[in-house]
């Protein structure tokens, strides 16, 4: 690209650079939306104590084990399933890995 | 002093919850931010206005990530533009038009009145004409004056992506531009 293009496109955008757009209520209009501090506050606490209720019941009830036996029904029986069945699975942990990366990727860069 | 400024009101915001705090961020930084959406929207002012309190919010909620490192107008512009990026996303889900090429088109006169003049109609008209990625780097160098390298971090794009968008969106703005007698 030649400095005529740039010197064109330069000088459209002189203008718009310096263009201070005036508030006329914007910062209000967020500022009023903006979650209270204590609401912030009860929900991480309540989040905290539903996660521990989760914890100690998973403990108390042993969850593992339901966990653990089931995978090893499904690896014992996998040569037996069905090709589709397998193929169903195969798409679901797939679709799954992409969603939990897109997650990740989505809360790595949402802020620097 | 700016910056100094921006870390002490951020972190009066993060450990105090101090709501006055986040209005002085907030005030001295819609007009850039707002600025960013317009062109990204083509001039669409309510829209733009929506994206902006959203990023604002997301602000206000993350605002403990924000460290220093960059300045405060750098991170805010991060978060507008992935704010932008999952509004395309869901309109596109949606099946509706989202292209710039086709927002042109429905955008009137009388819809824009920031900016007001035939110059900023053509600018948005010129914008039109770009991809979504070249119209981000555009933008964000030739607006905001971002350097190659903080664009590069804020859209999570190669350096020399950037480059080439940046390169590609001159030439099609100049040929434009061009075609539409700018050049005498």
């Amino acid at each position: 690209m030649d400095m005529t293009d740039n010197e064109l496109v330069e000088k459209l955008f002189k203008d718009i650079r310096q263009m201070e757009i005036p508030d006329d209520g914007f910062t209000e209009r967020v500022m009023r939306q903006i979650p209270d501090v204590k609401t912030q506050a009860l929900s991480r606490l309540w989040t905290m104590c539903c996660i521990a209720i989760g914890v100690v019941l998973f403990v108390l009830v042993r969850g593992w084990e339901p966990i653990g036996y089931g995978l090893v029904m499904l690896l014992n029986n996998m040569p037996s399933l069905q090709s589709h069945l397998l193929v169903i699975m195969a798409a679901t942990v797939v679709v799954g890995l992409i969603t939990i990366s897109d997650v990740f990727r989505r809360e790595r860069y949402s802020v620097i | 002093m700016g910056r100094l400024n921006d870390i002490s009101l951020a972190t009066q915001v993060a450990v105090f919850g101090n709501k006055r705090a986040f209005d002085q961020l907030v005030r001295q930084y819609q007009s850039p931010v707002r600025r960013f959406f317009l062109s990204q929207t083509l001039g669409d002012e309510m829209l733009s206005d929506d994206l902006a309190q959203d990023t604002f919010l997301k602000a206000y909620t993350h605002i403990g990530q924000f460290r220093g490192t960059s300045s405060f107008l750098t991170w805010l512009t991060r978060i507008a533009y992935n704010v932008f990026y999952d509004y395309r996303r869901k309109v596109e889900g949606e099946g509706l038009k989202v292209e710039g090429e086709h927002y042109a088109a429905d955008i009137s006169p009388s819809t824009l009145h920031v900016p007001p003049s035939t110059l900023k109609m053509d600018l948005y008209n010129a914008l039109a004409q770009l991809k979504e990625e070249e119209r981000t780097c555009i933008s964000l160098q030739l607006v905001e004056g971002f350097a190659i390298d903080e664009i590069a971090k804020m859209t999570n794009m190669p350096t020399g992506t950037v480059k080439s968008h940046l390169k590609r969106g001159k030439e099609k703005m100049a040929q434009y531009l061009r075609q539409n007698g700018y050049d005498r």
